[in-house]
């Protein structure tokens, strides 16, 4: 699967010659379908590129909860979905009223008192997961929903930035420039020259794809 | 992000109800009678509809000081705790207390009754907001004032179904099967929801009332036969078993719930080459329709596995 618009972008264009309206001989094997929209209809789509999501929040406890959520969305790995979160929210609150059935089928039944607590537990995770559903977007679809200054924090900021010094560092103690910026030259003009530099220092090679992936994108 | 909007919003709308079987186990709300549950399904559900309905006018998602996704939930839980601490019978299975009306009318009281009443005279203050603002904006954008509250009459015709039926049920769906009558509602609530965020999203807005009532279809067959039992029939029998009648309802909701959501994920992930639970992306829709100079683009993805 291409991972990038841009390599998606050139994939398509060479699979598909434009004006070719039969377009089902791809070269995989696989039969190309056309894609049918069942519930959105053109002027709708073109609104859904236009749409912009906003919400006011006058809640009283929300300012007191924020912290934990700022806590909460840090464990949570960048590359989870916000819709994952979501959804995992809700499954946690389905279990909770499988409790309740299992333990009350008429709802007139004491319950245990490990199943309040569950209760509680359970519907407090699901509105932290809830409110943290919304920060994971700007720290998973980072640069584009994030600001400045919470961008510097994503880890795939880090691990540009540290590879970048890294391959900075070795320019510079390789040609004995005079310094960094004398070193990034070469970069400017070449962007393949520091990628083939980077594949070559860096230990890590999920680094290496991420900044391989920006140089194909043309960001860097 | 848009889609996360739709998702978002859609799983709260189902959490309304599966929250009402966590709250009534935990209040013990099938104790005073079975309308008890169905007043926490309205407390709810029914500022929920409201705050979707002002956002579909207003354009803006606006959550008010005392709203159900912070304070709302927040009173659950500290109910739930204070109820694990103190004792589940003695806070909720006291009573009940007989109180003697004006009129000689004579009610039994239970705990769980206060609050539940509680809770619909905070929906009732939440209401009011909701609709004055939603109403104000309507007629801002050259709506009707009439054509604005037809968009809340699908919920409406839910909430007057569920009264009605519960009410003349010969079986007492509500006191009986409260998990399958409420799923099935909470089921058609969603839908009603998801499509009208769905609407506000894309900016369509005909045959939204009319699809939204189609999810409604069983109910008056299951309210007409409990209206037969009870004003009609000699022997209060129903006409056709209340039971199959209910797990139709629920099985007829979830299905046209399910199919919505799928279709509409298919819809605007293929649209804007994303994928509903994972952050890759493929070629988007509108840019395969600017290629190729078709209408309908040609599917970029080659991974067939991966559908959203």
């Amino acid at each position: 699967m291409p991972r990038t618009r841009a390599a998606a972008a050139a994939a398509t264009a060479a699979a598909v010659p434009k004006g070719d309206s039969k377009a089902n001989g791809h070269a995989n094997g696989h039969t190309q379908q056309a894609i049918r929209y069942r519930t959105i209809g053109h002027r709708g789509r073109a609104a859904l590129l236009r749409y912009k999501y906003s919400a006011v929040d006058r809640s009283i406890i929300a300012p007191y909860l924020q912290p934990l959520w700022t806590r909460v969305v840090d464990l949570i790995p960048a590359w989870v979905a916000p819709n994952c979160v979501t959804t995992s929210g809700l499954a946690l609150v389905v279990l909770s009223s499988a409790l309740a059935y299992l333990h009350s089928p008429h709802l007139d039944a004491p319950l245990p008192t490990w199943v309040l607590l569950a209760h509680a537990a359970l519907v407090f995770t699901y509105q932290t997961l809830d409110a943290v559903d919304g920060k994971q977007v700007r720290k998973a679809f980072w640069p584009t929903h994030a600001s400045f200054l919470s961008a510097l924090t994503h880890p795939r900021c880090r691990a540009l930035l540290v590879p970048a010094l890294i391959s900075l560092a070795q320019q510079a103690r390789r040609t004995g420039s005079s310094g960094p910026l004398g070193a990034s030259r070469f970069h400017l003009y070449d962007p393949n020259r520091s990628r083939r530099l980077l594949c070559s220092q860096c230990p890590n090679p999920a680094l290496t794809r991420s900044f391989s992936a920006c140089v194909a994108r043309g960001a860097v | 992000m848009l889609p996360g909007e739709l998702c978002d919003h859609t799983c709260d709308a189902l959490v309304c109800t599966f929250e009402t079987f966590a709250v009534g186990s935990t209040v013990l709300a099938g104790l005073g009678g079975s309308h008890t549950v169905l007043a926490l399904w309205l407390v709810g559900t029914w500022p929920f509809c409201m705050a979707t309905w002002r956002m579909y006018h207003t354009g803006v998602m606006t959550l008010p000081e005392f709203n159900g996704p912070n304070e709302g939930l927040a009173l659950l839980y500290l109910t739930q705790t204070v109820t694990a601490c103190v004792g589940q019978a003695a806070l909720w299975g006291a009573g009940p207390w007989h109180v003697r009306l004006p009129g000689d009318v004579q009610l039994s009281v239970r705990p769980a009754h206060v609050y539940a009443a509680s809770g619909i005279a905070m929906a009732l203050v939440d209401t009011l907001g909701h609709l004055y603002a939603g109403l104000s904006a309507a007629k801002a954008q050259g709506r009707t004032r009439r054509r604005a509250m037809a968009q809340l009459s699908p919920y409406m015709g839910l909430v007057a179904c569920l009264l009605a039926w519960s009410a003349w049920s010969p079986t007492d769906v509500a006191g009986t099967q409260p998990y399958v009558l409420l799923l099935g509602f909470g089921m058609q609530f969603a839908y009603l929801m998801a499509r009208l965020i769905l609407a506000h999203l894309c900016d369509e807005h005909t045959r939204l009332i009319r699809a939204m009532w189609r999810v409604l279809v069983p109910l008056p067959l299951a309210v007409g036969n409990a209206a037969y039992a009870r004003f009609v029939a000699a022997d209060g029998q129903p006409l056709v078993d209340e039971n199959a009648l209910l797990w139709f309802n629920c099985v007829y909701a979830t299905f046209m719930y399910v199919r919505f959501a799928m279709n509409v994920t298919h819809d605007i992930t293929a649209w804007l080459g994303i994928y509903c639970f994972s952050l890759h992306r493929r070629t988007p829709g509108w840019k395969l329709e600017q290629e190729n100079g078709t209408a309908n683009g040609v599917n970029g993805h080659t991974d067939k596995s991966k559908r959203f």
